[in-house]
């Protein structure tokens, strides 16, 4: 029986000893297909851009989709299905010449798919979760509520190669937004045909689209394909013959990645299992790109005791974001310095301090509690809710522990899945919680408009100041963009200054590429672009290679 | 046959129950289908709202499934709104029953070739090391067993594809991460009822006309150790054919466990629901098969009920 144990054991500890040297970027063997297998965690929930609403779904159509721009690895606007942009002098017009291109099932692509498209969301019976991203069009939020024609917004096709856009307010990023899922075009004439919306038995290849890529086939909960569109109007660029988006959790896809059954795990279809995303960041091996999105606390102002200015203040001065970035997470993100993300440059100072300041933060709170009459015993239990995950446990705790020691604040921590979350933050069911938010353009005021207005689905702290909503009002109506951007900076210093939120940090999009996919690039958006990407072929034997290059290294 | 429509009466009126409380259950779930990390103006939220029946009470809100549901319309799906929760279904069904049709093959092969075995050997302590070993094998977690069975015959061994499903082959290691535990605990199971047999006064009697130990086993003592095993293996019939979330998850199965588990988790009701009442279904059959199956086998048990 011992022996039976030992032998058991030895086993066991066979398989364990695991110790991966090498990178798993590199390829264990030579891929014979021009197609690119990446990991997904989700699939996406519908196939029409004027419905999409989660970073999967708006992440598939920049591979099925085109608009009229489409930004480069820069993020820069670049012209796609428009030939020519004319902008007016105020900023307000745009006559925009289309080029000739194609749907994947052969229709031309004309200027009333892109009006269809966009007036068809202002509908106000359309249930579109992102219409507000249109209501830089004219008349298009009030047409929206019902207070106007939605013919009257301010988009119409002059004929099918001209389109004529006109803004409430000019706005010097509407080319860039352009390029975003919200502004693709629908074909209209194949929509009123086939009523598309009611008649719900439409085979997803059926659907036409006007991509570099068109799905081939979908089988549910396994793999999406995608194949090269030869309709695509710029298909010579387009050197990846078809796209695999496999399903699979994150620690499953890690094992696929390893085993060269993928090419591409992490962002943005899926993420990396955060207890690999350390060793791999060590080895080398890890590719990131900082995010455009913030990690942040939300304290409901609407109750005692976090409706105290000077508490939720105290609050974000004690949290020492350093530690959360550099000790706890590794995973490169980068503590928060304001509200609106360091990358976008809106600010010339840091607003808030990185390292926790426990001498300002103790006098705030003993002022906090005087205003509310208690004394250091009676301050009640704080509750902090953050969504199920592993970082945001460990981040949980670390504030817990850091907001005790510091200023003596008991705070409870609770977990809530992502439905139970949205739930408590609708209906300001919470004290504390923990959120983020990615934005769809880079643009600094994507982040200052979730709390514009009290009753935004994205505000749910319960704050709203005149002030802030007047800057921010201002900054839409400038065309000159340092007074577009010296308004928002005061309206950040606002929020700041007020606490409705602490910002935490800066999130980065870690993923694994192998080293066979060139050109490939992931924008700090959360978008993929394939369209010029290629896979290495290998045309001679593969151990050759390998052995010429480590002769190489040997004699270097 | 009194017996049989007595059973199935139950059999639906426990179908009907579990309807009633799996569907107030979901409602009664903390959360909202229609709120997510991204959400909706406050108009779209009331519009889809309308739009979903979410609006009604519950009770109205049962009505109308089931007149939907008794014409063979189980609704769309909330989280993929252009797909019907039938052809979601449809599309799972045949991997997962593949998939637990295999492991209750494999968990039987386990389960009897080991008990036999273990019957026939007469080294004592061999018997003892293998019950150890079972012991633990049937404490081991199913997605500890799927990770080990993955990391030696996919990544080290590259015998088995390592995940999802690309032909039977692609089975073979879910079913066996499946059927392990539920295995071990039928060889255990089943030696100990063969045990208790051979102390039997008929079977000593068997013993003692010269019967080899085989045929003794297998036509005496298999036969009368049945009626237990079977109400064993009823409901872990269902629970395979039904598959498992953790092993699906594992091994990248879109199966009906995995579905499960995320429409609950994305409060789906309209799969969430039908999905469950698939489950009971399966629970149901099989526990009343398998009651069917021990009439036949123990035809004294037939005879006591007609007495009562």
């Amino acid at each position: 029986m011992a022996r039976a144990l030992l032998f058991f054991c030895l086993c066991f500890a066979a398989i364990s000893c695991n110790r991966q040297e090498k990178c798993p970027t590199q390829e264990l063997k030579p891929h014979p297909g021009n197609n690119l297998r990446m990991a997904i965690r989700k699939e996406p929930q519908t196939l029409d851009p004027r419905l999409a609403r989660d970073l999967t779904t708006l992440g598939l159509f920049r591979l099925l989709y085109e608009g009229l721009t489409r930004l480069d690895e820069h993020g820069q606007p670049q012209l796609a299905l428009a030939n020519s942009i004319e902008a007016s002098p105020d900023g307000k017009s745009y006559k925009i010449k289309l080029r000739e291109a194609y749907w994947n099932n052969g229709d031309r692509i004309i200027a009333e798919d892109f009006s269809y498209a966009w007036k068809s969301v202002l509908q106000p019976e359309f249930k579109a979760p992102n219409a507000h991203q249109l209501f830089a069009l004219r008349l298009a939020k009030k047409a929206k509520q019902g207070d106007a024609f939605v013919d009257a917004v301010g988009v119409d096709a002059l004929d099918d190669e001209t389109l004529s856009i006109e803004l409430e307010e000019p706005n010097p990023n509407f080319t860039q937004m352009l390029a975003l899922p919200f502004y693709y075009p629908v074909n209209s004439r194949w929509i009123l045909q086939r009523d598309w919306e009611v008649k719900k038995g439409v085979k997803p290849n059926e659907i036409p689209t006007n991509g570099p890529f068109s799905l081939e086939e979908w089988r549910r909960g396994d793999q999406l394909a995608l194949k090269k569109n030869d309709k695509y109007w710029d298909e010579k660029s387009v050197l990846i013959d078809q796209v695999d988006l496999i399903q699979s959790d994150n620690a499953t896809a890690l094992k696929l990645f390893d085993s060269d059954h993928l090419d591409w795990v992490g962002s943005p279809f899926g993420s990396l299992p955060q207890e690999a995303v350390a060793p791999l960041r060590e080895k080398g091996c890890l590719s990131s790109v900082p995010a455009t999105a913030m990690y942040f606390l939300r304290f409901n102002t609407s109750r005692p005791p976090l409706n105290n200015e000077k508490l939720r203040k105290a609050l974000s001065l004690a949290i020492d974001r350093d530690s959360i970035t550099n000790q706890l997470l590794r995973g490169g993100q980068i503590a928060a310095t304001s509200f609106v993300p360091s990358s976008m440059g809106l600010q010339k100072q840091q607003l808030i301090s990185t390292k926790s300041q426990p001498s300002q933060a103790w006098l705030l709170v003993s002022q906090a509690l005087q205003e509310m009459g208690l004394s250091r015993t009676e301050m009640p239990q704080l509750t902090l809710c953050y969504p199920q995950d592993e970082d945001n446990l460990k981040v949980a705790q670390l504030l817990q522990k850091q907001w005790s020691q510091l200023l003596q604040i008991e705070v409870k921590l609770q977990t809530c899945e992502s439905k139970m979350m949205a739930s408590k933050l609708h209906e300001g069911d919470y004290q504390i919680a923990l959120g983020n938010w990615f934005a769809d353009v880079e643009d600094p005021i994507n982040f200052l408009e979730l709390f514009e207005y009290r009753d935004n689905g994205t505000n749910s702290t319960g704050w709203s100041d005149k002030n802030y909503r007047d800057l921010l009002q201002k900054a839409r109506t400038t065309g000159d963009r340092k007074e577009r951007d010296a308004l928002l900076a005061q309206a950040e210093q606002i929020l700041v200054d007020s606490a409705p939120i602490a910002p935490l940090y800066q999130p980065t999009m870690n993923y694994l590429a192998k080293q066979r996919l060139k050109d490939a690039y992931l924008s700090p958006l959360g978008y993929i672009d394939l369209k010029n990407a290629s896979i290495r072929h290998y045309n001679i034997d593969f151990k050759q290679e390998a052995n010429s290059k480590k002769d190489q290294e040997e004699k270097q | 046959m009194k017996f049989i429509l007595q059973r199935l009466f139950f059999c639906a009126l426990s179908w009907l129950l579990l309807l009633v409380v799996c569907f107030i259950m979901t409602r009664l779930l903390p959360g909202d289908p229609l709120l997510d990390d991204n959400p909706v103006p406050k108009h779209v939220y009331e519009q889809l709202k309308r739009e979903w029946g979410l609006d009604l009470p519950w009770h109205a809100q049962l009505k109308k499934w089931l007149y939907d549901a008794s014409k063979g319309d189980l609704g769309n799906s909330i989280y993929y709104p252009d797909l019907p929760v039938f052809t979601i279904i449809k599309d799972k069904l045949f991997l997962s029953f593949s998939l637990g049709s295999l492991a209750f093959f494999f968990c039987c092969l386990i389960g009897f070739t080991t008990a036999i075995a273990l019957s026939l050997c007469p080294c004592r302590a061999c018997n003892q090391t293998a019950l150890l070993l079972l012991v633990l094998l049937f404490s081991l977690p199913s997605f500890l067993c799927a990770a080990l069975l993955q990391l030696l015959f996919s990544m080290k061994l590259a015998w088995l594809p390592l995940a999802r499903y690309e032909g039977l082959t692609s089975l073979l290691l879910p079913a066996f991460s499946l059927a392990i535990g539920p295995g071990a605990y039928l060889a255990h199971l089943l030696y100990g009822l063969l045990q208790q047999m051979q102390q039997q006064p008929f079977i000593r009697m068997a013993q003692a006309k010269g019967l080899y130990p085989f045929t003794l086993l297998m036509r005496h003592s298999m036969r009368n150790a049945l009626p237990p095993l079977l109400a064993y293996l009823g409901p872990l019939t269902a629970l395979l054919l039904t598959g498992s979330f953790i092993v699906e998850t594992v091994f990248a199965l879109p199966g009906l466990g995995r579905a499960l588990i995320e429409s609950i988790s994305q409060r789906d009701y309209p799969l969430t629901l039908p999905l469950i009442l698939l489950y009971s279904s399966m629970q149901i059959i099989c526990i009343f098969a398998a009651d069917l199956l021990t009439l036949w086998a123990d035809p004294r048990q037939h005879r006591k009920k007609e007495l009562v």
